[in-house]
């Protein structure tokens, strides 16, 4: 308690004033001694009889603290019918490395003089000057952590590097996480390290507390990742991963033995203080790239790459778009991959569309791929070629420089127009084409004839032609059945073919009619027997006179036509073996009556 | 004889001219629409279906005209008569969903899923393609009877013939349901401004719903100059003849 009212004491007594003006202008410390964590609000004061409305900036060197404000507050006094006024600047103050430093003297110039205040001296100590027994205490008077243990011991900011040690370009992932066993209210980030030294990617930053529990040095600890970076060192050397500060509001609240993580959880009477915590800083050594084995074309991409070429169409006309696509995939930091193509013999290159697509790992590795597309626009017709692509990288794993290789693309170029230059051939910004409005399509063209409508339904041929297929198909099924009686019945195929064969034979008797010799006899007999031998399925051969005749009876053929039967027979006899007895005409007549009795006789069997 | 073969040479030269003279207002149309003037250009196109026009493109040019004219109605209905014709024409569709979207009543659209698949698989062919297919199914049915005849049957002649009487019978029952449709179904399109439906067919029954122009309904009675007209949310009610076309 002395040491408190000593410090306050000297708080108070640490003012100037400046006897020969008005104004008077002080500068206070609410505590000259804290711990790293903890703030220390300096106060100035200006004071006038007169109206402060113009007031400059008062000059002052903080550069060893981490600075918060000035709040800035107005008051007007009136006393003994008097007024004064008065000016009071806050800034809340953390230092940043333990150590004795000096505020002030604190410059004020107004109405063309300058003020100065007194030198305010202060200490910032690693430790709480609470837990180390208060020997600078800010009046509050009140333990808010145990007694026991240091604030720090109990909340700091842990930064963990996964290298210490790494190559040019090489990934370093720094983890920070904010490490605790109070009741934390109020974080935010206080300083972001700029990270000097290095091209930074942020591969998380919380938006909330979301604890573990993890157990540090033997003790059980709250721990928060609040952010974690991947880094990419830009030179060799000896760089440091700057410190993160993080500000939190502790509990000044009641004490409890029972549990250190309910110390302070008593909302009714709880008191809250502000403090920051900080991050140590991190040394990175950074080793260059080797000089041996590097490739002519390397160009400073350091991680794992691949590398993969598409062209589309293979096959173009003269002054139709090529599309050339370039990816660059895998893990590490790609910017520094420079464009692939510049130039192709044989064609125009316009410039590329860019685009990339990052990805994070699990174990929070930072790659992903690189995009060109390029549209090609072929100069002459023939084979033309995309050349080979190289792609040459630094491995850090291996410690080892690659090369990813393409293979030469050949495009077929035909004939066709070449678009003179500014012509516009197509967009080459590629982007996506706007409605502007809307309305409906445009009417029909002219016709040489307009066409009338007919439904097939609506035609009796539709209709006869449903009918014609059942009627089809039992014809085909008639017809079929016919072709297989004939092979299968001898006597049937006989029937059916005796007319026909004997039409051809009495034709041949024709023909021999005016001949006059005994073959158109012969031929006509042959015709009659060989009929009724089909007709009848009986062997030609065998057919004598009698046994047509019986033939011809036992088919109930008339008596009349047996006896024309027999009276040609006869006659055909006797002019095969008496070939001069008959004229043509009356063999004309002989083969007019014997076709007469073929067709009477057919009438007649059936 | 003679009589007979200027009778045939009548009855083929009639339509002939018909169609020329509609053709020609045809023409006249499009010259008019293509310079502006729709009003005129719906006037000749309407003279054109009156000269017996029954062309597709001139039923679309005709819903075109009425569309510019302000008839929304009117162009629905020539809209909807044109797609009857030529279901799958692009231009048709594209017009009917455009006045579909500025009118003022929101039809219930057909559910999406297979059920609005098969609808549209439905509506896809026309009559004829219907009837040229069912044809097409009888030729191929009896080709395989004949194949049978001569070169027997076997397993796989038992599928091909179990497939081709499943996609005939399949075309056959849609052929019949949308003949059955085509001489059944009676659609209108509201064509006033605003048509008020009724619980019977008068006017001094009570209101119970209101159309508006272009809404397109299925009429199921008529009775002394009122439609009995049903909605496609299921709404019912009579509507005054004069308040829709039927398409």
């Amino acid at each position: 308690m002395p040491s408190l009212l000593v410090a306050l004491l000297a708080a108070l007594v640490a003012t100037t004033q400046r006897a020969s003006a008005q104004i008077e202008f002080s500068a206070a410390v609410d505590r000259n001694r804290a711990s790293v964590a903890e703030a220390i609000n300096l106060t100035l004061t200006i004071s006038s009889p007169g109206s402060l409305d113009h007031v400059s900036a008062p000059e002052l060197d903080l550069s060893a603290f981490d600075v918060f404000g000035p709040s800035v507050s107005t008051r007007v006094n009136f006393i003994n019918g008097r007024s004064s006024f008065a000016r009071v600047l806050t800034y809340k103050l953390y230092g940043r490395q333990p150590g004795r430093y000096r505020i002030g003297p604190v410059r004020l110039s107004m109405g063309g003089e300058d003020y100065l205040t007194d030198v305010v001296p202060v200490e910032i100590v690693r430790a709480s000057p609470r837990s180390r027994g208060g020997e600078a205490g800010s009046g509050s008077g009140s333990a808010t952590v145990d007694p026991e243990s240091a604030l720090e011991d109990n909340l700091f900011l842990r930064a963990v590097t996964d290298h210490d040690t790494v190559f040019v370009g090489q990934q370093v992932t720094v983890d920070f996480d904010l490490c605790y066993r109070f009741s934390l209210r109020d974080v935010g980030f206080a300083e972001i390290p700029p990270f000097s030294g290095f091209w930074l990617k942020e591969l998380f930053v919380a938006q909330r507390l979301e604890p573990r529990r993890e157990t540090i040095d033997g003790v059980a600890f709250h721990v928060v990742p609040l952010r974690k970076v991947a880094l990419f060192p830009a030179a060799s050397g000896q760089l440091e991963v700057e410190p993160m500060a993080v500000s939190c509001s502790i509990s000044q609240g009641r004490r409890s033995r029972s549990s250190l993580f309910s110390l302070f959880d008593d909302p009714l009477f709880d008191r809250r203080q502000t403090v920051m915590v900080r991050s140590p800083a991190l040394p990175v050594t950074v080793l260059p790239l080797p000089e041996s084995g590097r490739p002519i074309d390397f160009n400073g991409v350091v991680g794992q790459f691949d590398l993969k070429v598409e062209v589309n169409p293979t096959s173009v006309d003269l002054g139709d778009p090529v599309t050339l696509r370039i990816s660059v995939f895998g893990l590490g930091n790609m910017q520094s991959a420079l464009t692939p193509v510049t130039d192709i013999d044989g064609f125009q290159v316009y410039d590329p569309q860019v685009s990339e697509e990052e990805e994070i790992g699990v174990a929070g590795n930072y790659g992903g791929r690189r995009n060109w597309e390029y549209i090609l626009i072929p100069e002459r017709s023939g084979e033309l070629s995309i050349p080979a692509l190289h792609l040459s990288y630094f491995d850090p794993l291996s410690r080892a420089y690659r090369q990813r290789n393409s293979k030469a693309i050949a495009i077929t170029v035909g004939r066709g127009e070449l678009a003179s230059v500014g012509d516009p051939i197509f967009d080459l910004t590629r982007s996506e084409i706007e409605e502007l409005g809307r309305d409906i399509r445009h009417i029909k063209p002219d016709v040489d004839a307009l066409e009338s409508i007919q439904f097939l339904h609506s035609s009796i041929t539709f209709w006869l032609l449903q009918l014609a297929f059942p009627c089809a198909y039992l014809a085909t099924l008639s017809y079929r059945r016919h072709q297989l009686r004939l092979s299968g019945d001898l006597a049937y195929a006989r029937r059916r073919r005796a007319r026909p064969k004997t039409e051809r034979r009495l034709q041949a008797a024709a023909e021999q009619v005016a001949a006059g010799g005994g073959e158109f006899y012969g031929t006509l007999m042959e015709a009659l027997v060989g009929y009724l031998a089909d007709r009848f399925n009986q062997s030609a051969p065998s057919l004598l006179r009698s046994r047509c005749q019986q033939l011809l009876e036992e088919r109930e053929v008339g008596e009349t036509l047996r006896e024309r039967f027999d009276t040609i027979v006869e006659e055909c006899e006797r002019g095969r073996f008496a070939p001069g007895f008959a004229t043509p005409v009356e063999r004309q007549r002989l083969l007019e009556q014997s076709r007469k009795f073929l067709v009477d006789l057919q009438e007649e069997v059936g | 004889m003679a009589v007979m073969l200027w009778l045939w040479v009548l009855l083929c030269a009639g339509p002939s001219a018909a169609q020329s003279a509609a053709l020609g207002l045809y023409q006249e149309g499009n010259q008019l629409y293509r310079d502006g003037g729709f009003e005129v250009a719906r006037e000749r196109y309407l003279a054109a279906v009156d000269a017996g026009g029954e062309d597709v493109r001139l039923y679309y040019n005709l819903g075109n005209a009425a569309f510019k004219s302000g008839r929304t109605g009117e162009a629905v209905v020539w809209y909807e008569r044109a797609r009857r014709l030529s279901p799958r024409d692009t231009d048709i569709v594209a017009n009917l969903r455009f006045v579909q979207r500025i009118k003022r009543d929101r039809e219930t659209a057909v559910q999406g899923g297979v059920g609005d698949w098969l609808w549209q698989l439905y509506l896809w062919p026309t009559l004829n393609e219907i009837a040229v297919l069912f044809n097409a199914g009888l030729f191929f049915l009896f080709a395989l009877a004949v194949w049978r005849l001569w070169y027997g049957s076997g397993t796989r002649y038992w599928i091909i013939c179990g497939c081709l009487l499943t996609i005939q019978a399949a075309v056959t029952s849609t052929g019949a349901n949308r003949l059955h449709r085509h001489f059944t179904l009676v659609e209108a399109v509201v064509t006033v401004e605003r048509g008020t439906a009724r619980s019977g067919p008068d006017a001094a029954q009570t209101t119970v719903f209101v159309v508006h122009e272009g809404t397109k309904v299925t009429v199921e009675r008529q009775e002394e100059g009122w439609f009995l007209v049903r909605l496609a949310n299921g709404l019912g009610g009579w509507l005054q003849d004069a308040d829709v076309t039927v398409i």
